[in-house]
């Protein structure tokens, strides 16, 4: 019969037109949406060198972040003397400070992030996907957070714990939680309305299984997007915080930290506030390109679909 | 007498996408005359709707156009917006497959009435809204005066529709294009909208493009047919030629897979070669005096009002056998399927399951039987979780229920399963977004029998493919059924696809059983008014007798399910009874034919 062979003929078709056009899952059509984003791409390239010098590049140089040069005091910038950055008013050189300090900001950032991730997916997820009182309950508690002041709260546990940086930056992860908690909860109330939730517990799951089987996976999206614009968040708050004095503290520095000693002396020593705030600029800009351009390659998905 | 309204000539249509040029449309020609019906049928993707937006200038930006198209004489392709704008809702008018979504929410129907003869007949104010008026009364609009008030929201899909048609017809164009006007809408609606615009196209000699795929709308409505295929017409010709006569192999095809309903009873469908296990007997699934109730809220203070989705619903069902549940939207039949798998907690009644119950039952327990009742959904791209590879969804049932087994041995078992339901094996890491909805629903039946169940409930699963899909995929399910003696439930608002894949099927009425029989007798010998109704607003997919057939129309819209008043709709005789919460009862009229008390059909008619 004709007809039963033209069936099997379209069966046919469709498996060859999906041959030539497929082979792609959603991360990595995302992925060549970035890639061909300009800006994104460039600052992705910018921010690579940064974390790679912060990483390596204090090996690389001769002196230490915390060593004086006797023979030059508060030298500007010079090829000559190999300080390109300059030095202090300690003789320090302010490249190895700066790379140290890119150091030690990246690194707070990474720790408070993951901090505020793992909080935020979770809880969100499981407000979120249960609902009812306990969702309430949870989500009640989220507001109150809300509206404490940060301020308030770091230098509280900076009274009970002591001045230790990593702890207090953990701790900053642990109230930027809440907004990713909030957007965390949304998508999984519009995730949980989806046919395969419901597919899965037809299957017989169980609410743990569902919730990070199922649902966790699908938030990749939002939740790439808004840590990658968390981070430049948390470097700026790490900024303000030591440049209050509450951060990081002499001889180990940061970002926030060397601008603010170069902003004490910036009429007689420019080059102290100008080189970390040029470093920081930089990052602080790259990574919102990066994260923009993240955004743009999962919101496009999520049009085409 | 005739009068050419449009001609297409060498019309291309191509978008611009990230994997390159797609030819959507490629080089068609036609033409459409004065007061002349014309059918575009084709499956998704054929390109029938992107020819008359490009018509309409409606092609989105990354689309390019090329030909012509000729409207009384203007090339419309070649034409400046402005100048199209003067054209485009005035002379020529375009209603779309979804009415909530093509009104604005936040204007009032007759606001947005006057808008359209604002800008091209410059009326306004009392002028204006007369004409609207006029034109919602054509449009057989229940109480016309009080809708022009009213927000879309507060008004049923098919009064939407109505609108959106009344709105197209404003300034009496020359041509009205109807993509897929009636597919979102029961069938009760539709055979009524197509009423309209059959006597629109007569009293005003409008032209009608009518796009569609369902060959029963064309037969019913169109006086020449044209069949769309990968963007070229493959066949073109009056109705009697492309049904009676079809040359081209695409058409027959097409044909060949519509279900071709028969009401005599006489031609058995294709589900009665699949024999019934009797040993199963009744205790194999019954479900008795069903009812899930929700509460909505009514505002602060208010008490919440309940809506019954399913109310005091019983049947059994065999093994090896289907039960179809048929209804129009908002019956319940969704709601039901899920009460019976414990998906949503039913309110009351019992479901049980080989004897044993399957409500108010530990979850542990419950988790157990699950392993035997599986369901296949509608969307089978949202029943599939995007994030992972087609592979890893059909197998996760296994790491559930057999969870002993190793890896290899799970990947051996989605091999053999694949292969079963048609899938290549290749593509074992393909995402469902890679796939096309046939395959896709195909992955979500491997997933459903992967653990031999002895139930598979299907919930629309058949609905949003095209027909030639459809009948594969109903094929692929009674070939399962055969081979596995697996029993369905098979919900379905679409009567012929019941038709076809029934042994026995169940009529819902706004969560009640309004009739249940066999399938031969069901079409044969309708008993309940409702079911009459439904019979005969089908389109058949096939003119001669489609339009000989009388249609049996019933007063008033379908009720709101929280309406006391609607429980007696079918029975207004009874209805000083309703406040003691009086309830049809069903009654065994021929042996196994159940039928909801109802008054006689005659005091129910539109007269």
């Amino acid at each position: 019969m004709s007809i039963r062979s033209l069936k099997e003929n379209i069966v046919e078709d469709t498996f060859t037109a999906d041959k030539e056009t497929g082979g792609r899952s959603l991360m990595q059509s995302a992925a060549l949406r970035f890639y061909r984003n300009k800006a994104a791409m460039l600052s992705l390239i910018i921010l690579c060198l940064l974390i790679l010098s912060a990483i390596f590049g204090p090996y690389l140089i001769p002196f230490g972040y915390e060593d004086p040069d006797w023979a030059a005091f508060r030298s500007p910038p010079s090829w000559d003397s190999g300080h390109y950055f300059g030095t202090d008013q300690n003789g320090r050189d302010l490249l190895a400070r700066t790379l140290y300090g890119t150091r030690i900001s990246l690194l707070v950032a990474l720790v408070a992030t993951v901090v505020s991730v793992v909080i935020g997916v979770s809880y969100g997820a499981v407000a979120g996907y249960i609902g009812g009182s306990i969702d309430q309950a949870m989500m009640r508690f989220v507001d109150i957070m809300y509206a404490l002041p940060y301020i308030l709260f770091v230098i509280l546990l900076m009274v009970i714990f002591g001045r230790n940086v990593f702890l207090l930056f953990a701790a900053i992860g642990a109230l930027e939680w809440l907004t990713m908690a909030r957007i965390v909860r949304g998508q999984t109330l519009s995730i949980k309305e989806r046919e395969f939730i419901e597919a899965a517990r037809a299957t017989g799951l169980s609410t743990s299984a569902i919730i990070f089987k199922h649902i966790v996976p699908n938030l990749t999206g939002p939740v790439v997007i808004y840590a990658a614009l968390t981070i430049p968040e948390i470097i700026a708050t790490e900024s303000f915080l030591s440049y209050l004095g509450f951060g990081v503290q002499e001889p180990l520095t940061s970002l926030g930290t060397l601008i603010a000693d170069g902003a004490g002396v910036m009429e007689v020593l420019p080059w102290l506030l100008f080189f970390p705030a040029g470093v920081l600029v930089t990052l602080l800009i790259s990574l919102l390109f990066v994260g923009d351009g993240l955004r743009d390659a999962f919101d496009a998905k999520e049009l085409k679909r | 007498m005739s009068q050419r309204i449009l001609t297409v000539s060498d019309l291309t249509v191509s978008f611009d996408t990230d994997d390159g040029v797609v030819q959507a449309v490629r080089g068609i020609n036609g033409y459409l005359d004065r007061g002349e019906c014309l059918g575009i049928v084709g499956e998704s993707g054929s390109g029938k709707s992107q020819t008359f937006l490009a018509a309409m200038g409606l092609t989105s930006s990354n689309g390019h156009t090329n030909g012509k198209i000729e409207f009384k004489g203007q090339d419309l392709l070649s034409l400046k917006k402005s100048e199209l704008n003067k054209i485009r809702g005035d002379k020529m008018s375009m209603i779309f497959q979804d009415p909530l979504t093509s009104l604005t929410s936040h204007l009032p129907i007759g606001k947005q009435m006057q808008e359209v003869l604002r800008t091209h007949r410059n009326i306004g104010g009392r002028e204006a809204m007369a004409i609207c008026l006029d034109w919602l009364e054509r449009v057989q609009m229940p109480e016309a005066k009080r809708r022009l008030k009213q927000y879309p929201h507060e008004l049923s899909g098919g009064m939407r529709q109505r609108i959106m048609i009344a709105m197209a017809m404003l300034c009496e164009p020359d041509l009205l294009i109807a993509d897929e006007p009636t597919t979102a809408l029961d069938v009760t609606i539709q055979a009524e909208i197509l009423d309209i615009m059959d006597n629109l196209r007569r009293e005003q000699g409008t032209a009608i493009a009518l796009i569609t795929h369902d060959m029963g709308v064309v037969a019913r409505m169109c006086d020449r047919i044209q069949v769309m295929r990968h963007g070229e017409y493959v066949e073109e010709g009056s109705v009697e030629d492309i049904f009676y006569n079809p040359q081209h192999e695409y058409t027959n095809m097409l044909l060949d897979s519509v279900p071709h309903i028969d009401v005599t009873g006489a031609k058995p469908s294709k589900v009665s070669k699949v024999a019934i296990y009797e040993d199963g007997g009744r205790d194999f699934l019954r479900a008795e005096d069903l009812r899930v109730e929700f509460k909505v809220a009514r505002g602060m203070f208010a008490k919440p009002a309940i809506l019954r989705a399913v109310d005091g619903v019983s049947f059994d069902l065999q093994a090896g056998e289907t039960l179809g549940i048929v209804g129009e939207s908002g019956s319940g039949k969704s709601t039901l399927a899920r009460a019976v798998l414990q998906l949503i907690p039913p309110t009351s009644g019992t479901v049980s399951w080989l004897g044993s119950p399957l409500n108010n039952i530990q979850k542990d327990e419950l988790k157990a039987k699950r392993r035997d009742l599986q369901i296949v959904f509608q969307d089978p791209l949202a029943s599939l979780d995007p994030s992972k590879p087609i592979g890893a969804s059909i197998m996760e049932p296994l790491t559930v229920f057999e969870s002993q087994l190793s890896k290899a041995e799970m990947r051996e078992r989605v091999n053999e399963v694949m292969l079963r339901v048609g899938l290549n094996a290749s593509f074992i890491n393909r995402y469902p977004h890679e796939l096309s909805g046939g395959q896709n629903q195909r992955v979500g039946i491997a997933r459903a029998i992967i653990t031999k169940p002895k139930l598979v409930i299907c919930d629309e699963a058949v609905s949003a493919l095209d027909v030639s899909i459809q009948s594969q995929i109903i094929d692929l399910l009674m070939d399962l059924q055969k081979e596995f003696g697996l029993s369905f439930i098979f919900i379905s608002h679409d009567l012929s696809v019941v038709w076809e894949i029934s042994h026995r099927i169940l009529v819902l009425y706004l969560g009640t059983v309004v009739e249940l029989t066999d399938t031969s007798s069901l079409f044969s010998n309708p008993q309940h008014p409702y079911t009459q109704q439904l019979i005969s607003s089908v389109p058949l997919p096939d003119p001669k007798i489609e339009r000989k057939r009388q249609r049996i129309k019933l007063v008033g819209e379908m009720s709101s399910p929280m309406d006391p008043a609607a429980r007696l709709r079918f029975l207004p005789s009874k209805m000083h009874l309703m406040k003691d919460g009086y309830i049809p009862k069903l009654e065994e009229r021929f042996p196994g034919h159940f039928v909801a008390e109802h008054d006689d059909i005659s005091e129910l008619l539109i007269s």
